[in-house]
């Protein structure tokens, strides 16, 4: 999971995953939608499958890209990690109010 | 649930030491929401009112449908700026129930697009602005609060 999420940190990449999610495309085709250079595009590709975000089909020389569905699997995981870390932060800030609510009553019993 | 067979849903749930009534204050307090979602929150807590959190660079936004005090939370949620999950597309409810002297906070996040098949492409560009809010914002972590 850290490989897609480090892989869709870059601003191009999921210009690249969207250009990709539909249809099949040649590295060179993809290149042609930015300003960047061929080899650069095929770095990010490259960053791309091997986050398992993109499935590559050789068909003789060229080799197609496209989105991968199965990635969509391990997103939804990503997002099922969002609400349980978030649910454990409510936990600890809820109860580090509540242990700072019995502090200052046991504070006000012990003056009393 | 009609929509049972084309939508996903996300379930979580938390075992809290205190009552239901002060974990509800978590739900619906701006202050208090900001510290455990999101990086900053602006939220109408009342039914057609307004709910935002931003979330790294991304928002996430949609409305509150229910708000029962201190039982159950429902609000809509999608991405701002994200034309096939747009705005209120997908529901979050929480709900509190007491245990003993604690509470069980259950959320439940439904109408999430499914994966594969042709519906695929929904659920992308749903998730990846929350993606990229991991690297870009600010990471909630894996299990540990921030230390502030």
């Amino acid at each position: 999971m850290d490989a897609a999420a480090r892989a869709l940190a870059e601003p191009t990449r999921r210009e690249i995953l969207h250009l990709v999610r539909d249809d099949e495309r040649t590295a060179g085709d993809i290149a042609k939608h930015f300003a960047v250079s061929r080899p650069a595009i095929s770095q990010h590709l490259r960053v791309l499958a091997d986050a398992d975000l993109v499935a590559v089909r050789s068909e003789g020389t060229r080799r197609y890209y496209r989105a991968r569905p199965d990635g969509l699997a391990e997103l939804r995981d990503w997002l099922d990690g969002f609400w349980t870390s978030s649910l454990r932060r409510l936990a600890v800030e809820v109860e580090r109010d509540e242990w700072d609510k019995k502090k200052v009553t046991r504070k006000k019993t012990t003056d009393d | 649930m009609t929509d049972q067979d084309t939508t996903d849903s996300v379930v979580i749930t938390e075992r809290v030491a205190a009552s239901p009534e002060a974990v509800f204050d978590f739900l619906v307090d701006p202050d208090k929401l900001v510290r455990w979602l999101g990086s900053s929150v602006d939220i109408e807590p009342e039914p057609g009112g307004k709910f935002l959190v931003s979330i790294g660079d991304n928002v996430a936004t949609g409305s509150y449908v229910r708000v029962d005090p201190p039982k159950q939370v429902v609000f809509t949620w999608g991405w701002e700026d994200s034309a096939d999950v747009p705005p209120g597309s997908s529901t979050v409810t929480i709900s509190l129930t007491p245990d003993d002297d604690h509470t069980i906070v259950e959320l439940r996040h439904a109408g999430l697009p499914r994966g594969g098949d042709d519906e695929h492409h929904k659920g992308w560009t749903f998730i990846l602005p929350r993606l990229a809010a991991v690297v870009d914002g600010r990471d909630p972590g894996p299990e540990l609060p921030h230390a502030d």
